[in-house]
């Protein structure tokens, strides 16, 4: 008996050490990955400044070398900022734009709210079904603003919506957004840049910012300001390293698998070519562009996806734990349904490097990396609590887990501060600098438990958005 | 030392290290504040200095030559703005206000010396000042290993009328991305009519790499000159899709009525970007003659076709637009085309 329990407490401890040691090595891989993202980062930005000289737009915005954009704005019972967030839209500076605004079936006054506001009347504007979506009740035109187009239809949700919005637009480029994202007024010519200057270029990213704790007037970001509260405060340096350091950095290397909802300009024709945004996806934004890559390389036709630095794009973050969970796991089951749809993409060659790395990363970081890391947080104080591990064991979790995310979260600060300079008071920057530290000590491991719950819904095929609740950007004013 | 020790170290070194490099960064940024106040405030200072030496006649060139170097230095980077503000004889004054200055030399050392962003400003700023020493140091930059420079310095050329001829811009511009830009074509139009032999035979140089003669085609579109007609008109049979597709859209911006006698060819054509091209420019030019091609056009099984043949039919006038009529009281897709094109296009002309 006691030899059994020998027997029984040495295979335990040889578990437990290939399982500390696992979830150990793979936090190393993971944080090694965000490493080499913030070098690259660096390089990018030292390769081509972020900001666009003066000169350089002047010649964008007076020239007719950029080709024109329609910018499609879905809204969905968006009442109380539809009409500021359009006379927004409407003063961007950029030579040849539209602005068309879906009403994704609204059951609020958001239609009768643009008709006041804008003089609309019917028009008739034919346009081919190149890609699916539910039917268009009615076509918009404004009598005031001839850029002005607004569709209304049946609800089928924002892919459907912007599956319309390509359908009824005429430009070669279009602009994908949130009704409630706030563009810089001219981040139209510095996102388009990469367009300008390499036609095989089908799809550009802008990074987007949290607009929470900003002065906004007339749909206009009159000051810059960090969010009061500390969710929001959290998600600024969130967005700092997704988009400053890994987006930049999988735009280096060729393998950019998401170009935020929020932002983003594709090609139309491309776009159509992939069959547009997917249906029954709460992840359409990856999924597009997935879709994108695959079918270019299946092809075998020379393309590049860039990503522009410069904050082009701020958007309102969830302020309650609720609103964000709900996000973070809708999120987290966007991300898994299109690893899983495309998932012959990965480790294979003929997807180049999307398929190598990009899809790789996916699998690490977001496909099983969340469920192995919350499982460290269980296991390996129990392990070493029961004397089954070494504090040397800990003490490397402990680093990988809670200390070294410190650096990569003040090293892309770093970055901004370095490169960009958008924070306008040092104050701000201590604060940011106190958020990168104190976001990973239990910030960064509940968005993981999300992750795993996300996981868990992904699993259990749950479908939609959840209900997100917007505080508007009047309030802010 | 045990790896897991070493983790931990490092990851602690890194941890601490990386606050303390952001607090030199703050400390960095409120000097930075502080000088970029100054400047700005200083900077309106000399506008408005500027500004008033344009419009009073007893305000001479001595005040400014009492500035500090770095007031001039700063005079020198405001060039781009301020020549923006003023128009006529106030330009001229200015003009030789800041050569008084020694902007021209400052900005030749900020293109020499500066950062990217930089010398992209100046050589936008030198753009203003039309003697050798800036046509010289713009034409050697053309040979800078950043494109980005390099396209600014030929645009600055560009707007001097000093544009090198379409050979040296090939060779000069000649990178991976760079003769793809939109940015070249813009270059090519503004060669201006002195550039059409050249651009004709790059765009007819099979050779060439396909894009760039598209940009060359573009540009013979744009220059208007109707020299570039008949090789336009030569390059429409030519086997490439895009090329006879570029060709279209430029005789559509020719718009001379001598095109006419190519349509039929371009409407016909097995592409249907082609065929969208040719029925736009069928539109512009108002080629009567292609009318019943044009009807036939509207039962297309590419949308965008049925589309610009309508609106071509449309663009024709009365003609065209009775044509239309006839068609959309038919139960065919010719005839749903036609629809369309009318529903769409009589209100908004009402």
């Amino acid at each position: 008996m006691e030899t059994l329990l020998v027997d029984f407490r040495s295979e335990a401890l040889t578990a437990v050490v290939y399982i500390s040691h696992s979830i150990i090595g793979f936090a190393l891989f993971q944080n090694v990955i965000y490493l080499v993202q913030l070098v690259l980062a660096y390089v990018e930005l030292r390769r081509k400044r972020p900001i666009s000289p003066d000169s350089t737009l002047w010649h964008m915005l007076t020239s007719d070398i950029t080709q024109p954009i329609s910018l499609f704005a879905p809204a969905y019972n968006e009442e109380a900022n539809i009409v500021e967030s359009v006379h927004s839209l409407l003063a961007l500076h950029y030579p040849h734009f539209e602005v068309i605004v879906i009403n994704d079936g609204s059951t609020d006054g958001t239609l009768e709210t643009l008709i006041d506001a804008f003089e609309l009347v019917p028009v008739e504007r034919s346009f081919e079904l190149s890609v699916s979506h539910k039917p268009v009740r009615q076509i918009y035109a404004s009598s005031r603003n001839r850029k002005l187009v607004v569709i209304d239809k049946e609800n089928g949700g924002k892919s459907d919506a912007l599956n319309a919005g390509i359908n009824v637009s005429r430009y070669p480029l279009f602009c994908a957004m949130d009704a409630d994202s706030l563009l810089e007024t001219d981040a139209l010519l510095r996102v388009v840049q990469p367009f300008v200057d390499d036609p095989s270029v089908v799809a550009v990213g802008g990074t987007v910012r949290i607009v929470n704790g900003c002065t906004v007037r007339a749909g206009h970001i009159t000051k810059v300001a960090l969010p009061k509260k500390i969710l929001p405060l959290f998600q600024t340096m969130e967005y700092l390293r997704a988009y400053l350091m890994a987006r930049l950095a999988w735009s280096y290397l060729d393998a950019l698998l998401l170009i935020s909802g929020a932002f983003g300009i594709f090609k139309r024709q491309t776009a159509i070519s992939v069959g547009g945004y997917s249906h029954g996806t709460v992840g359409e934004d990856m999924e597009i562009l997935v879709k994108i890559h695959r079918k270019l390389h299946e092809e075998g036709t020379k393309y590049r996806i860039a990503f522009v630095p410069e904050p082009v794009c701020w958007t309102e973050a969830p302020e309650t734990l609720g609103v964000l969970y709900r996000q973070r796991t809708r999120w987290q089951r966007g991300s898994l349904e299109t690893f899983f749809k495309h998932r012959k993409m990965l480790l294979n060659p003929r997807y180049g490097n999307v398929g190598m790395l990009g899809f790789l990363n996916t699998l690490i970081v977001d496909v099983i990396g969340p469920p192995i890391e919350v499982a460290g947080y269980f296991m390996i104080p129990l392990f070493w609590f029961l004397d089954m591990m070494t504090f040397e064991l800990l003490l490397a979790y402990t680093a990988l887990t809670f200390v070294f995310g410190i650096f990569i979260s003040v090293g892309s600060l770093i970055l901004e501060e370095m490169e960009l300079k958008r924070f306008p008071a040092p104050s701000d920057l201590v604060v940011l600098t106190l958020a990168a530290v104190l976001e990973n000590f239990g910030y960064r491991q509940l968005n993981n438990i999300w992750r795993v719950a996300g996981y868990w819904q992904f699993l259990r095929k749950v479908q939609g958005w959840g209900k997100m609740t917007r505080t508007g950007f009047k309030k802010k004013s | 030392m045990d790896l897991h020790i070493t983790i931990w170290q490092i990851s602690l070194v890194l941890a601490a290290v990386s606050p303390v490099v952001m607090m030199v960064l703050v400390v960095n940024r409120i000097f930075y504040i502080r000088l970029r106040q100054n400047r700005l405030a200083r900077a309106d200072e000399l506008t408005m200095k500027v500004l008033t030496y344009l419009d009073d006649e007893d305000m001479d060139e001595a005040w400014f030559d009492s500035l500090r170097g770095r007031d001039k230095k700063l005079l020198g980077s405001l060039a781009g703005d301020l020549l923006r503000l003023v128009r006529g004889d106030n330009r001229k004054t200015l003009i030789n206000l800041l050569r008084h200055l020694d902007t021209v030399d400052r900005q030749i050392m900020v293109l020499i010396k500066g950062n990217q962003r930089d010398r992209i400003t100046a050589c936008a700023n030198l753009a203003h000042f039309d003697d050798e020493k800036v046509i010289n140091i713009l034409t050697k930059t053309l040979d800078d290993k950043d494109f980005d420079v390099r396209i600014s310095a030929a645009r600055s050329l560009a707007d001097l009328g000093r544009i090198p001829s379409v050979d040296i811009l090939i060779s000069k511009l000649d990178a991976s991305t760079g003769l793809r830009s939109r940015a070249l074509g813009n270059l090519f139009r503004d060669l201006g009519q002195a550039a059409v032999p050249e651009l004709t035979a790059v765009a007819a140089d099979i050779d060439q790499p396909e894009q760039f003669r598209i940009l060359a085609i573009n540009a013979l579109g744009q220059i208007g000159d109707y020299a570039a007609i008949d090789p336009l008109i030569e390059l429409a049979n030519d086997p490439r899709l895009e090329i006879r597709a570029a060709v279209y859209r430029s005789l559509a911006v020719l718009s001379h009525p001598v095109v006419s006698s190519v349509l039929p060819a371009g409407l016909r054509d097995t592409s249907w970007e082609v065929r969208t091209q040719a029925a736009f420019c069928a539109g512009r030019v108002g080629a009567l003659n292609v009318v019943p091609i044009l009807i036939k056009m509207l039962a297309d099984n590419i949308w965008w076709v049925r589309y610009r043949a309508g609106e071509a039919l449309y663009a024709m006038g009365d003609v065209g637009l009775e044509m239309l009529q006839v068609v959309a009281k038919e139960q065919t897709l010719a005839g749903e085309s036609a629809g369309m094109i009318l529903a769409e296009k009589l209100p908004a002309a009402e």
